[in-house]
């Protein structure tokens, strides 16, 4: 019964929906928490503000169709969000700029707990899980894949979302193993667009213990690295390693 | 080909190139994330750990035996005979 109650693509405004668009969208209130019941939840996360310049506005607007088609592609039992933060009437993109539709706010939360850097986004993040909201750093949904879309052309992210799309639907869950997602051996959002010039950007499955602590370790010598300064000279040999700044 | 006996510039020699082959495998550890290839970051973290690891022991054991070699025996004059 839930399946036929929430549409493929979940849209979450503030209020009363007074969205008019295809029977399989039902919009949910601004702070209305994501619905269970699905089988994989595709998130489109703008964490970057510049996006929401009004210059982008034409960009933002091709993105959400192209969303909203894919939303509706997947069926029924996969859920495509994109978050809302006001009432979004159809066409809202002729009435109000999309910094006054689209809540980067929540998008954010999701950006800084799952470590994308809003500056290469936006980001569309699949997950096999439904991400607990109130919780989302230390509760990362198994199986998870993160596309890059900052770098790519209007044409190259319809490629990626109809291969996304035909990856969801022919293989259900097994999205974030196969085919294009391997572990150790990343997956770049292009690469699945069939263009192999943009870097991936793809994690996917839980990551294990090990794998974490390695990464903890990587952050520790790193952070020592660039808090040290060590200066040798020995006559001939002289040298000097100074903390590295931070390049904007 | 005792420890004990190695001409220090083995050890510098050794030193030399264990300490590059190790800032280059901590680099590579470094320079990406580790999720990207998390059994390639466990490689080059062991080999830089493990190679340091290595030339400490060995340059410990080198200087111990040193030590123990170059310790001179306690003085035992010889009696002397008087005819």
């Amino acid at each position: 019964m839930l399946k036929l109650l929430f549409p493929a693509l979940v849209l979450a405004v503030s209020a009363t929906p007074v969205l008019s668009i295809p029977q399989t969208v039902l919009p949910l209130g601004n702070k209305l928490p994501i619905p269970s019941g699905y089988k994989s939840y595709s998130f489109f996360l703008i964490c970057n503000p510049e996006w929401l310049d009004p210059s982008k506005s034409a960009d933002l607007t091709d993105l959400y169709n192209k969303f909203l088609a894919f939303g509706r592609s997947i069926g029924d039992d996969q859920a495509a969000v994109w978050f809302w933060k006001t009432q979004v009437p159809q066409g809202w993109e002729k009435q109000k700029s999309p910094a006054d539709v689209i809540d980067v706010e929540r998008s954010i939360k999701f950006c800084r707990a799952w470590n994308l850097a809003p500056s290469e986004g936006p980001y569309l993040v699949v997950t096999a899980a439904k991400p607990d909201e109130s919780n989302l750093a230390t509760a990362i949904p198994d199986g998870r894949a993160e596309f890059k879309l900052g770098g790519l052309k209007a044409t190259e992210i319809s490629k990626l979302l109809g291969r996304l799309t035909d990856a969801l639907l022919l293989h259900k869950t097994e999205l974030w193993v196969s085919p294009f997602a391997e572990m150790g051996k990343p997956t770049s959002a292009a690469a699945l667009a069939g263009d192999q010039r943009v870097t991936p950007a793809i994690s996917v499955g839980a990551t294990a213990l090990w794998v974490r602590l390695l990464a903890v370790t990587q952050e520790i010598v790193g952070e020592f690295g660039c808090a040290v300064s060590f200066k040798l000279d020995a006559g001939p040999v002289s040298a000097d390693v100074k903390p590295c700044k931070n390049t904007p | 080909m005792r420890l004990a006996k190695w001409h220090p510039g083995k050890l510098i020699l050794l030193w030399s190139w264990g300490g590059l082959i190790a800032a280059l495998s901590l680099t590579h550890f470094l320079s990406t994330p580790v999720k990207n290839s998390p059994g390639q970051h466990l490689l080059s973290f062991s080999i830089a750990v493990l190679l340091l690891l290595a030339l400490s022991i060995l340059t410990w054991c080198w200087l111990s035996r040193r030590e123990e070699t170059t310790r001179s025996p306690p003085f035992q004059p010889k009696e002397s005979t008087i005819d």
